[in-house]
């Protein structure tokens, strides 16, 4: 699963309209009328930048457009989606549940969340770089990569 | 990507991000810093393409980061609906039939 250096096109114009979406998102917030508008383009970029990313992930052949998923990958996909089951579960719940006088510190505590989910990315390339593509051919870290954990900062 | 590509987008980004929240109204600051924090959680594609590795550590630390940002994604735009339909009722008294 390390082979999908360069993605398709579709993906990249994919990922192009997810952050323009986020933009539009941000852009509706800002007044009440347009502000339920707003909360659905932010779900939408979110829905298709999860879309192309988990459709992705498969190996894709080199002269196709989609995937061709083996056992293997369709087990790492339930894997991925029972995490993201657990974690929609508890989001509902808390999201629901909680008082609105606490909301405030409620998306603080989820804030960190994210943090902690960033912490966890990095060691994961950390440990495993060639799953994220930076890593040269032979295996190398790139000779100016500021990845490199040998490196000094220049 | 080269770093000239990347300062690009960056400097881009700061620019649209300055002018998308300059004239929020007051009262949605909460919503907003709400929506924020859950389009934030785009590194849930990070953490994707992390527990996309077939074994090993890593697959298990994207796995936590997958379900950590997933809390994040729903939760989310969760609360900030049930802000937003607040909103709601307090401009149109006429249909508060449906409260609860």
């Amino acid at each position: 699963m390390s082979e999908h250096a360069v993605l398709p096109a579709w993906a990249l114009i994919a990922y192009l309209a997810s952050g323009m979406l986020f933009i539009l998102a941000l852009r509706g917030l800002s007044s009440p009328r347009t502000s339920r508008r707003g909360n659905r383009f932010g779900m939408a970029g979110m829905a298709i930048a999860i879309f192309t990313t988990m459709v992705t992930q498969a190996p894709i052949p080199p002269d196709d457009w989609w995937p061709r998923p083996t056992s293997a990958d369709l087990a790492v996909l339930f894997r991925i989606v029972v995490a993201l089951g657990i974690g929609a579960v508890i989001g509902l719940t808390i999201a629901r549940r909680i008082q609105m006088t606490a909301m405030p510190q409620l998306v603080a505590a989820f804030h960190s969340l994210v943090g902690m989910a960033a912490v966890l990315v990095g060691l994961a390339a950390y440990f495993n770089p060639a799953v994220f593509g930076i890593l040269i051919p032979d295996g190398a870290f790139p000779a100016r990569s500021s990845l490199s954990p040998s490196s000094t900062a220049t | 990507m080269d770093f000239i590509s990347i300062l690009s987008i960056f400097v881009l980004a700061c620019f649209v991000g300055y002018y998308v929240v300059w004239s929020v109204t007051p009262a949605l600051h909460t919503p907003l810093m709400a929506v924020t924090n859950a389009i934030s959680s785009v590194i849930v594609v990070g953490a994707l393409v992390a527990s996309a590795a077939k074994a090993g550590a890593s697959s298990w630390l994207g796995l936590a980061a997958v379900a950590m940002a997933s809390v994040n994604i729903f939760g989310g735009f969760a609360v900030t609906a049930r802000m937003l339909a607040m909103y709601k009722k307090k401009e149109r008294p006429a249909a508060k039939g449906e409260g609860k």
